[in-house]
């Protein structure tokens, strides 16, 4: 734990003006320009400006109930695209056109006077709770409806790339989506193995690798194995619903300086980290947040065996870690930040933000992470038994999704402490209460600062935007 | 040109002119001018044109005639050949009209109807493709022969019968329907239909259950219900139907609506009371077992009434001149399934169906007294040894409940002491078990625990109702009931929960109607005993005492010697010490028992005067100069109390005795040596100015017709006393005391002055209004003065228009702007002492008057006024709006809306409150006028309910009822825009510190909260 | 007419339900003899003066006004719900004991912050009539529905099945402890109907 001097704070930068009437689900940030999508139980989405914290326009129509959820399309150039999913079981996709006298996202990261543009996409959107006026429509198309859902929508997610958008639903099922034209949408799978409700989908940040969240428990994983998309891997261990998964930035951050004479192990973290990649962290009403890693295969026998064996996109994923305990009613949302921060909040009002340090050794870090992490070890050496052979591979996915086989276990407990040691621990560096007064928040995302007062290095400061029942969305910077 | 030419020319166009063309024909003929074969004949090539509408319009022409002619003037055979006529172009418009006349005259015979009643039927088969118009006409027809032939249409038996079914088949025309079912009704009763039942049933059962709707403003008036109950009439017509009615109302009654259940049941009703013993009696049973489940299960409570009614209408049929209670006979054999399963129904008092058990019960006893027999018979032992047997309260508590149902019953059988019921020859069934039920109800009362609170007042009312129940307790033994009540009564009750002891007071009410005496001889003593004689320190218990005795007192001996008693009580406690609290009760106990009876024919009156006006006044006179010892009596709310009886007694006193209370007014009884009045005196001790609040008292008794004279230096000028109770009311700061010089000041000016002396009245008051604006420093006790003058004055509209105008004029000055603001809440303000029933001149038009002057003048002056005083106009709105009837506001609600709206801006909670209320009351009343408001409405009532802040608990609790009355009065599409607001608006007060206020927010957001928004999907 | 699950169950008695009046809440008030007098002898004459300003005009409310702070306790949560009528009979949760005082309770979110944190976490364990009702969800929503609306945002609300006393309670807590589920529903028109109808009884007679 930092010393209280160097604590940092989250400190309240603006509340984003008008806010909806009723409660907002969730805010998104716009991949590139400085804008965020609200979406409240009114039925409408509010398109907020992140360089003056005003509403700019209010998207209204289409949707017959609340919007639960929205996400911007990545990768484009001079137009936006937004997906909103709704109680009302659809999914809309919008269109809306970048104004020519839009500055070049160049100039958009640099910061620059915005306020042109700002007017250009508000086009008259400041009126009150941006009731729909005809020049609005204008700006914002409804441009698709994806039928599909038997029950309401509760999120929706864009890949990568952005050629591909899932969806889930309390109907249990995951939808996959392929722009195949001009607004022209395709169903490319639907996922059915959830037993109850999905309520986050989430696409890894470099593979179309997509993670579900859901009501049985369960994380699932799901990819296109051949031309079949599939579930790769369930994620066990929650004991309650799962609210949302959050991926790690491909680039993986630890703070701190490694302590000397334990520098290997550094070594030792980052090779298993380069082996399985972006890990998942996932936050649950059980009151836990738990990240998740993929056992890499050997690349030989993989590429080998991978022609033959049928289901080798099948996937070891083992529970990690768990981040400390700050919550104290159901966690909604978590999320890492490109810096390789965490944030998390839920229905207790907290919002709270952690850090994944070099361990330092003589153990200071508290027990319960040290528990924690060998737990973690503990799994990841279960799986240690499918890169041998194929057959308990299979199991390994099995055993890697939860159903620890103990004997198992201690046979292989030696070896694996050596191979990966407690590099590393999670930490709670600020914690902040009432973030939206005696209200609950439903989200918390990251996005970069884009305000004139802020730093001299706007780009690289992260700002966190909390959503909450009292319709508002806050935005709150963090002073390191 | 002939009649009948010219009749055809003109009766499109001038009815009267041919119904004078039919007459003059008419005239023709009774004066033998012509015959009827000419006038038949005068219809000559016409009558077979083959223009449909020429026939029609010529028989027409004919049928006129027949109408315009006397009715003794035909011959029968006359009537013979028209009849005959008729009857052959029936199908002719008009014939039937003409056939309707004929049947009426006195020689239209059998034969004659028989003819017509065949053609009809003849003709007419195809009736259903005729306009209605026409139906109606042929239907009423039929109706007239029914009425007036009646016994010609029964002799054709079957023929008639089958003949009308067919005739009326299909008809949809509710107006129709009414005819037909009044037809058929008569064939129903009167025809033998024995091989007919289905045809007839079927004919009108087709129609059932009516779900007619009449169209808004229907022009024939007919409603569902006249159908409804002239078709049930039908069904219950004839027992005849029963094996097809009770089969298929019984499957109707699986009917999901509630109306149509409830037709359903009330025609079972109607059947069950009109067929024959036997006939109910086959389906007696089945009917239990069907309609069983409605009261058993019930959904609706209008329907499980319904089904009770259904019940006890079979017992009443089945037991009609039965006084047998042998368990052979069809009542006994219809009960028996039922009380069998109530009875296992009453294995689990406390569930759910047990209570319905008991109703059924219930109903069913009350059906007569062999029923009642029967049902205690089957129910009663089992329930006494269940009870017995019962280990906890709750238990107990719910056989007990089915116990007082069933006297209920009893007494609905064999009535009460006081209202018996007809005389019976079955012997009370309960006799036997008189003695085990008396005492376990008496038990249940008085040996369970304290804080059983519902199951002893269930055995309360159970011991009542045996104490009512005719012939049935002794004397001694209902005594000893009235006892059990006493003690209940008084008893200490920890758990503060009153209505055990508010049901034994009614309890003792009840017995004391019926034994006075009883009364008189247990409970009186019992409870004066309970009187302390001293101010107890800290309980009240004397008070449950107190109302006991005064509620008790409806006796007229009884409440004279409470009177008397509590009298000399009061004489015991004021000569000791302690809390002035019981000595007060005993006061407004007395007032409240005297209160109760018309003192003017009170021959106590004089005594009363004697001892309270008299004597207790001189008695606080005497104490307050040093003469006496001081008591309670010489604290002002002690005075004010003994000032309201004071008060009530003059009043009745004749004006000879209230000469002298007169006299008296300041002197209070006694002589000068001893008590100095304190008018004209200064700076009179604290205790003797606070006699002035008996001297109002006895002023406000004495009627206007007595002039009130003072016994000291002489004055009789009404002025000068004003001019003194002026000076007084200015400099007294003792609350009670100067309201007390005000009222007299009213009294003055509003009962005692005479016209030519209210000019000078109304000098004073100028002067007053002069010295108000121009005061230095707080202004308040002037302007209370001018206020209590002028209120006077306007009450008995004297000059009210220039009065009004010189003190709408103090609004403006800065300094007295707002005390004389909050003044005009006096002006029409109800006041007890300056009231109607003291004689006070209050003309009918006051507040009509005081409002049209006032408001048209403040609306105008609020535009103009400058900020600091623009508030002293909304306050004075408000004081007036306080006490004014919504009838003289709505008017113009309009004008002064965006000043209500304003004033509720203001600080003042007072003016908030006021103006809330008037909103509310507008709201309710007429909601349309809020409507163009709602939304600055909307926020300024949000803003009341914000805390902490200006707003009183009183302010925001009313805010919030006003909020809640919008949703439902005002339209849904005006409020909708603000459902938001107001429901998060609201999100606050749930957290307010006070309870009250947050359930009114609650209920006020709920209220929001339903109203519908346009469902898209 | 619809199946009905629980033809006959155990109901209470109105007057035996725990009301404040029955904890001896009322302390008699001593400006004025209460009861049958309060009528005969209006509260002091000097009372209602309009030119003393706020006076104590507003007998029944201002005496002790803002005074005296009258915290939300478990009494006045019971009051809130035990009107709500079971769906299926006209009865209400109260008389038939679904929700009962005992088994609401009110504890501080954050217990260890103490005063500091406003955030109150109501708990309410409802006992269905029988242990399969199926309505058991639907009187759950019932429950919460009523208790969202009538409580301040500072409530965390949490309805559940009282122990051992339903077959499937574990599914229907779950339910009815997913606020996603619980706000969808309150979007479903039918089902906010038959809400409706239960809640009815909850609303006093209109102004």
């Amino acid at each position: 734990m930092p010393s209280a001097s160097s604590l940092p704070q989250i400190s309240h930068l603006a509340t984003l003006e008008p806010s909806s009437p009723s409660r907002a689900w969730l805010t998104a940030p716009h991949p590139t320009l400085p804008l965020l999508a609200t979406c409240s139980s009114d039925k409408t989405v509010r398109i907020y400006s992140l360089t003056t914290f005003t509403l700019l326009s209010t998207i209204t129509g289409g949707h017959k109930r609340s919007i639960r959820t929205c996400a911007w399309k990545p990768n484009l150039k001079g137009e936006s695209v937004l997906a909103t999913g709704s109680f009302d079981a659809s999914v809309g996709i919008w269109r809306h056109y970048d104004n020519d006298m839009n500055p070049k996202p160049k100039d958009v990261l640099s910061g620059l006077d915005f306020d042109a543009r700002d007017k250009a996409i508000a086009d008259g959107g400041m009126g009150e709770n941006g009731n729909a006026d005809e020049d609005e429509d204008e700006e914002w198309r409804f441009a698709i409806v994806l039928d599909g859902h038997e029950s309401e929508v509760k999120s929706v997610a864009w890949s990568a790339g952005g050629n591909l958008l899932a969806t889930c639903s309390r109907d249990k099922s995951v939808w996959v989506w392929e722009e195949v034209g001009e607004d022209d949408y395709e169903t490319v799978a639907v996922m059915q193995e959830h037993e109850g409700d999905v309520k986050c989908v989430a696409w890894h940040p470099g593979e179309e690798l997509l993670a579900s969240a859901s009501y049985d428990d369960d994380v699932r994983l799901w990819r296109e194995d051949v031309d079949d998309w599939g579930c790769c891997g369930v994620l066990r261990g929650h004991g309650s619903t799962v609210w949302c998964v959050g991926w790690e930035g491909e680039v993986p951050r630890v703070f701190g300086d490694v302590e000397v004479g334990r520098e290997d192990m550094r070594g030792k973290w980052v090779e298993r980290r380069e082996g399985s990649g972006s890990r998942l962290m996932s936050c649950s009403d059980d009151l836990s947040i738990r990240v998740w890693r993929r056992r890499p295969k050997e690349r030989v026998q993989q590429s080998r065996l991978s022609i033959i064996r049928s289901g080798s996109s099948e996937e070891n994923w083992v529970e990690e870690v768990q981040l400390p305990k700050v919550h104290s009613r159901p966690i909604y949302a978590v999320a890492w930040s490109k810096s390789g921060r965490v944030v998390s909040t839920g229905g207790d009002g907290i919002v709270a933000v952690y850090e994944e340090r070099w361990r330092k050794a003589g153990g200071d870090a508290e027990s319960k992470d040290t528990k924690a992490l060998e737990d973690g070890v503990d799994r990841s050496k279960v799986n240690g038994d499918s890169k041998t052979d194929g057959a308990e591979g299979m199991e390994g996915v099995t055993t890697g999704a939860g159903s620890t086989s103990e004997n198992n276990g201690q046979q292989e407990k030696q070896a694996e402490t050596e191979e990966v040691p407690e590099a590393t621990e999670w930490v709670v560096i600020a914690q902040l209460e009432g973030a939206h007064g005696v209200f609950e928040v439903n989200h918390v995302a990251w996005a970069p600062r884009r305000d004139k007062n802020g730093g001299s290095n706007l780009e690289h400061e992260e700002l966190i935007i909390t959503t909450g029942d009292d319709g508002t969305v806050k935005v709150w910077s963090l002073d390191v | 040109m002939s009649n009948v030419q010219q009749y055809l020319l003109t009766v499109d166009g001038d009815k009267e002119k041919a119904q004078s063309l039919a007459q003059d024909t008419a005239r023709g003929l009774e004066s033998k001018k012509l015959t009827l074969i000419e006038a038949v004949q005068s219809l000559g090539e016409y009558i077979n044109d083959d223009d449909a509408t020429i026939r029609a319009r010529v028989i027409d022409y004919l049928s006129q005639v027949i109408g315009q002619l006397s009715p003794t003037f035909l011959s029968r055979q006359q009537i013979q050949v028209l009849c005959q006529f008729l009857c052959d172009r029936i199908e002719d418009g008009g014939a039937v009209g003409g056939l309707r006349k004929l049947q009426a005259l006195g020689r239209f015979n059998k034969d004659m109807a028989a003819m017509t009643f065949r053609a009809m039927l003849e003709h007419f088969q195809d009736l259903q493709i005729r306009p209605q118009a026409q139906r109606l006409q042929i239907l009423e027809l039929l109706n007239d022969l029914m009425s007036k032939h009646r016994s010609a249409l029964k002799e054709l038996g079957n023929e008639s019968i089958v003949g009308i079914t067919d005739l009326v088949s299909g008809e949809k025309d509710p107006r129709d329907l009414m005819v037909i079912f009044s037809i058929l009704r008569v064939v129903m009763v009167e025809w033998d239909i024995s091989g007919h039942a289905e045809t007839l049933f079927d004919a009108v059962f087709c129609y059932f259950p009516i779900t007619f709707r009449p169209p808004p403003d229907d022009p024939y008036g007919i409603t569902a219900q006249d159908l409804k109950s002239r078709l049930r009439d039908c069904i219950a017509a004839s027992g005849y139907f029963a094996p097809y009615a009770f089969p298929q109302l019984i499957d109707k009654l699986d009917s999901t609506s509630p109306n149509v259940k409830k037709d359903v049941l009330q025609t079972i009703t109607a059947c069950a009371s009109s067929y024959g013993i036997t006939t109910v009696s086959n389906y007696s049973v089945t009917l239990w077992e069907s309609l069983k489940f409605e009261v058993l299960n019930v959904q609706e409570e209008e329907l499980a009434q319904e089904a009770l009614v259904s019940l006890q209408a079979i017992a009443i049929r089945l037991g009609r001149g039965l006084d047998s209670t042998d368990p052979k006979t069809p009542l006994a054999r219809y009960l028996r399934p039922i009380t069998k399963e109530c009875n296992e129904q009453l294995q689990l008092p406390q569930h759910k169906q047990a209570k319905p058990a008991g109703q059924i019960l219930s109903a069913l006893g009350q059906a007569s007294s062999v029923t009642f027999f029967l049902v205690v018979k089957a129910v009663v032992p089992g329930l006494m040894t269940l009870f017995q047997d019962a280990d906890d309260t709750a238990k107990r508590r719910a056989l007990l409940e089915v116990l007082v149902q069933i006297l209920d019953s009893a007494i609905a059988v064999y009535g009460t002491s006081s209202v018996p019921a007809p005389t019976t020859e079955v012997e009370n069934p309960l006799n036997p078990f008189k003695d085990r039920l008396f005492e376990l109800s008496s038990q249940a009362l008085m040996s369970s625990a304290a804080d059983e609170v519902s199951f002893r007042v269930v055995a309360l009312g159970a011991l009542l109702r045996l104490c009512l129940l005719r012939r049935y307790l002794q004397d001694n033994e209902i005594g000893m009931a009235v006892q059990y009540f006493n003690e209940t009564v008084l008893a200490e009750d920890p758990s503060g929960n009153d209505d055990l002891k508010r049901e034994a007071i009614q309890a003792l009410i009840e017995l004391s109607r019926i034994k006075p005496n009883l009364i008189m001889e247990i409970t009186f003593p019992a409870f004066m005993a309970k009187l302390p004689d001293a101010s107890p320190s800290d309980d009240r218990d004397y008070l449950t005492t107190l109302e006991g005795l005064a509620q008790l007192s409806v006796e007229r001996h009884v409440a004279d010697t409470l009177i008397r008693r509590l009298l000399n009580r009061l004489d015991v406690v004021l000569k000791t010490q302690g809390p002035s609290a019981y000595p007060r009760a005993i006061l407004s106990t007395l007032q409240h028992v005297l209160g109760q009876r018309d003192l003017h024919l009170d021959p106590n009156l004089s005594s009363y005067h004697e001892r309270i006006v008299v004597g207790l006044t001189s008695r606080v006179a005497l104490a307050s100069a040093g003469q006496a010892p001081v008591t309670v009596l010489n604290e002002e709310p002690t005075l004010e109390i003994l000032g309201r009886l004071a008060t009530m007694i003059v009043r009745a006193l004749d004006e000879h005795k209230q000469r002298s209370v007169a006299l008296q007014v300041y002197s209070l009884f006694v002589d000068e040596a001893n008590f100095v009045p304190v008018l004209f005196r200064d700076n009179a001790p604290k205790l003797q100015m606070s006699t002035l609040i008996l001297s109002t008292s006895l002023m406000a008794g004495v009627r206007q017709s007595v002039s009130v004279q003072f016994t000291d230096s002489g004055t009789g000028s009404i002025e000068k006393t004003l001019a003194e109770l002026v000076r007084l009311a200015s400099q007294e700061d003792v609350p009670p005391v100067r309201q007390a010089i005000l009222r007299q000041i009213g009294l003055f000016t509003n009962k005692f002055l005479s016209a030519q002396e209210t000019d000078a009245v109304v000098g004073m008051l100028d002067d007053l209004v002069l010295g108000l604006s121009e005061a230095a420093g707080a202004p308040e006790n002037a302007a209370r003065v001018v206020f209590w003058v002028a209120k006077g004055l306007i009450l008995r509209l004297a000059r009210t228009d220039e009065i009004l105008e010189r003190l709408l004029n103090l609004l403006a000055v800065r300094e007295c702007g707002i005390a004389s603001a909050r003044g005009f809440g006096l002006l029409v303000a109800p006041d007890e002492v300056l009231s109607r029933e003291n004689g006070a001149k209050i003309r009918l038009l006051v507040k009509q008057k005081v409002f049209n002057i006032c408001v048209p003048k403040i609306a105008l002056e609020f535009r103009t006024a400058d900020s600091a005083t623009k508030s002293n106009y909304l306050t004075a709105l408000s004081g007036i709006l306080k006490h004014m009837p919504a009838e003289v506001v709505m008017p113009e609600i309009d004008r002064i809306l965006p000043l209500l709206l304003q004033s509720l801006d203001l600080e003042d909670s007072d003016v908030k409150a006021a103006t809330i209320q008037t909103l509310t009351v507008v709201s309710q009343e007429n909601p349309k006028t809020v409507e163009g408001h709602v939304g600055s409405l909307v926020n300024r009532l949000l803003k009341c309910v914000r805390y902490p802040e200006v707003n009183s608990a009183n302010v925001r609790h009313n805010a919030l009822r006003c909020l809640r009355i919008f949703p439902g009065r005002v339209k849904d599409s005006t409020l909708l825009p603000y459902k938001n607001t107001v429901t998060r608006g609201l999100l606050n007060v749930l957290d307010d510190p006070k309870r009250n206020v947050r359930k009114e927010a609650v209920e006020c957001r709920a209220a929001w909260f339903n109203m519908d928004e346009p469902q898209s999907d | 007419m619809a199946e009905i699950l629980n033809a006959n169950p155990t109901i209470r008695n109105a007057s035996d339900l725990p009301s404040r009046r029955r904890q001896g809440h009322t302390q008699p008030s001593s400006k004025t003899p209460k009861g049958l007098f309060s009528g005969t002898v209006p509260p002091s004459a000097y009372l209602s003066d309009p030119f003393s300003p706020s006076s104590l005009s507003d007998s029944e409310l201002s005496d002790d006004d803002n005074a005296e702070i009258e915290p939300i306790d478990e009494q006045e949560i019971y009051d809130l719900i035990s009107p709500i009528s079971d769906p299926e009979h006209p009865l209400t949760l109260g008389s038939l004991s679904v929700v009962n005082l005992p088994d609401i309770f009110l504890t501080p979110t954050f217990p260890e912050r103490g005063s500091s944190s406003p955030l109150t976490t109501l708990t309410v364990l409802i006992t269905p009539t029988i242990t399969h009702c199926s309505l058991a969800t639907v009187i759950g929503l019932g429950v919460r529905v009523r208790l969202e609306q009538a409580l301040p945002p500072r409530f965390r609300v949490d309805v559940r099945i009282k122990e051992g006393t339903h077959s499937t309670a574990d599914q229907v807590n779950r339910q009815l402890g997913d606020k996603e589920r619980v706000a969808a529903a309150l979007e479903n028109g039918t089902l906010m109907g038959v809400l409706r109808k239960m809640l009815e009884g909850c609303e006093s007679r209109a102004v």
